[in-house]
């Protein structure tokens, strides 16, 4: 099912939450939503499932309106954060609840219902342990319970919210590639929020990156982290070096470096040039000549930390694997391959 | 220096505490018996002695004396009152109770606090000031009495002319209810209201993901997580409905045979010094409070931790 989100608003009090969100989520895909706590994230997904109401705008379903449609006309199975399972019901009753309150002709028989939640039993690898209690069960076996109760209902949509954020690294990381096999095995078109950018990063198809209810950008998890479209990507994604940069007439003046202007450069006065570390090189023609400060080596990998002369920035260099020693008070030339430049924030 | 080993309570695994063995106390041994011989000693002159002596002073005249106070007929009718009010009077606070801590516990709304306030006054105020609000209220010179006296006509659109006319309530049995009700409004709603709002409201988004109505989302997911909880208010609820004296002796009119539930015949029986009659009577109540006292601590004894966040009584 594909899913059309348009200019959703929602407030909390004063607080925007959701601030005129619009976002085409793909029939089959495995979407990220990521973004720090309070960025509207957990409100979307939860605008989503109809869990909240939106104040404003529309959600489309398969092309059809269902901002007004009913919880359990969504058909939109969600996985919560600490999984709210049903305490006084066993594996086997958590996973068939979602096909025993049906009424009517759509009620299964029981033989139906029973197999089923083997299926899903086997599916989630929980087989023998049916008749446990959640209160009996670990972290990770509590989270593929929840999944599998999620799915019994063979919902149009899995929503996860925060899906790994409760349990330990080791089980976080197997977990992880499990989810993804199981989408790939249902072909369910899957939403999960995240603030973990590594986790958005490493499972998903694309990422919405969301800051303060509004979605800064969305994209494979290659063009996010590669192309970042706003200061905030290039902070939340990956790490960044600002360097303060101002126009003048036809040059860019770079913390000392002057560069020649470009078409695409935002119209204001006061700019901001974003480096990742790892597109900071050490180069003999380099622009900006700097004095290494600090060095930090982990196995093959060496960071330098850097004293750029033409301003008082620091910047962080990371180095390619195999490059020569540097040693603190060393004098270098560096350069950007890669920048994205944006007007600075307040100016 | 002593060596000490101190290890801290931090360990939080999975919402429980696993509480680690740490050394508080450092008074004297000597401190120490005296401070259990006192709480002890307290417990035995303030609690225990008392109900000793109610059920000793009840069986003084013999068991067949005994047994004539408590099968008189005013006797007999004053438990049946009293069975049949708290037979009234727990539904309805059970249903109120679950209402209101449905309503605080799981919405935010404005004027909630007062709310909350508002469910605690009947611990506040003073059971006779609220058997005189009644009085008030419905008495012969109260507000309402108009609507009991005379009723009120009303032209309605579908029924044509309708009779509103209330019963009489003070000096009567609905007066009865309506002081208990008031008087142990709090034990559900407060027993159940942290304990709804500790457990939050994911498991019901849920059983409505799932495609639950409103109703199986609350009996097959709300009710058996507070039944415990509900179980432990109503036991609390009946022990004090059967036991409530000051707002009932206020609005009841201690009419024998029709509007004495048992604290006032107990009473009754006193003031004409039938002691051991009264005593008889007495040890009735006593046996109820002492039953439910076992059955409370079973209940925490055995469903503690259904229970832990409303521990408080």
């Amino acid at each position: 099912m594909n899913i059309r989100i348009q200019h959703l608003g929602k407030r909390f009090g004063a607080f925007p939450a959701l601030d005129g969100v619009s976002l085409d989520i793909r029939s089959g895909e495995l979407l990220a939503l990521l973004g720090p706590s309070g960025s509207g994230k957990t409100t979307l997904l939860r605008a989503i499932a109809g869990l909240e109401q939106p104040e404003q705008g529309q959600l489309l379903f398969d092309g059809e309106d269902a901002t007004n449609l009913s919880v359990q006309a969504r058909r939109a199975g969600f996985v919560f954060q600490h999984y709210a399972l049903f305490k006084h019901l066993d594996v086997r009753g958590n996973i068939a609840f979602g096909l025993e309150v049906r009424r009517g002709a759509e009620r299964w028989p029981k033989a139906r219902i029973n197999a089923r939640v083997e299926e899903l039993l086997s599916l989630v690898q929980l087989e023998g342990l049916g008749g446990r209690y959640p209160a009996q069960l670990s972290g990770g076996q509590r989270q593929r319970v929840a999944l599998a109760r999620a799915l019994a209902i063979e919902p149009r949509v899995l929503l996860l919210d925060e899906p790994f954020g409760a349990l330990d690294a080791q089980v976080r990381r197997d977990l992880r590639r499990w989810l993804r096999e199981i989408h790939d095995r249902t072909g369910l078109t899957t939403v999960f929020v995240t603030h973990d950018q590594e986790e958005a990063l490493e499972l998903a198809d694309r990422v919405a990156i969301l800051n303060r209810g509004r979605i800064e950008q969305v994209g494979t998890p290659g063009e996010v982290y590669d192309r970042p479209a706003s200061p905030f990507v290039y902070g939340f994604v990956g790490e960044a070096n600002r360097l303060p940069a101002r126009l003048q007439g036809p040059v860019l003046e770079v913390a000392g470096a002057r560069w020649p202007r470009t078409a695409a450069l935002p119209d204001a006065e006061a700019l901001e040039v974003f480096v990742r570390p790892e597109d900071l090189v050490v180069d003999a023609e380099g622009d900006w000549p700097a004095t290494v400060g600090s060095v930090q080596r982990s196995g093959p990998r060496q960071r330098l930390r850097a004293q750029l002369q033409g301003s008082a920035a620091d910047v962080e260099v990371e180095l390619p694997p195999g490059s020569p020693a540097y040693a603190s008070g060393q004098a270098i030339r560096l350069a950007a391959r890669r920048y994205g430049v944006f007007a600075a924030e307040g100016g | 220096m002593n060596e000490q080993v101190l290890e801290l309570p931090v360990q939080v695994e999975q919402g429980e505490k696993v509480r680690a063995r740490q050394q508080v106390t450092s008074e004297p041994r000597g401190v120490q018996v005296l401070l259990v011989l006192g709480a002890l000693g307290f417990l035995l002159s303030f609690l225990l002695l008392p109900l000793l002596l109610v059920f000793v002073e009840a069986l003084r005249g013999g068991v067949h004396a005994f047994w004539v106070a408590i099968s008189e007929p005013d006797a007999l009718s004053a438990v049946k009152l009293t069975l049949l009010v708290t037979a009234i009077v727990v539904p309805l606070n059970l249903v109120f109770g679950v209402a209101a801590a449905w309503v605080v516990s799981k919405h935010s709304f404005p004027g909630k606090r007062w709310l909350v306030t508002l469910i605690d006054l009947p611990f506040s105020v003073s059971p006779v000031v609220a058997g005189l609000v009644f009085i008030l209220l419905f008495g012969r010179d109260g507000w309402l009495w108009p609507l009991i006296e005379d009723g009120l006509r009303l032209h309605l659109p579908v029924l044509g002319d309708t009779l509103l006319q209330l019963p009489r309530i003070v000096f009567a049995i609905p007066g009865i209810v309506l002081a208990t009700v008031f008087v142990t409004f709090p034990f559900i709603a407060r027993e159940l209201m942290p304990l709804m709002e500790q457990q939050g409201s994911d498991e019901e988004l849920a059983a409505l993901t799932l495609g639950a109505n409103a109703w199986q989302m609350f009996w097959k997911v709300t009710l058996p997580n507070i039944r415990w909880g509900l179980l432990y208010g109503v036991l609390l609820c009946s022990a004090r409905a059967m036991g409530e004296f000051g707002a009932v002796s206020v609005v009841s009119g201690h009419i024998r045979g029709r509007t004495n539930t048992l604290p006032l015949h107990v009473e009754i029986l006193y003031n004409e010094y039938a002691y051991s009659a009264a005593f008889a009577c007495a040890s009735l109540l006593a046996g109820t409070a002492l039953l439910t006292l076992v059955l409370k601590s079973f209940l925490e004894w055995r469903h503690g931790q259904s229970l832990s966040a409303a521990h408080r009584h």
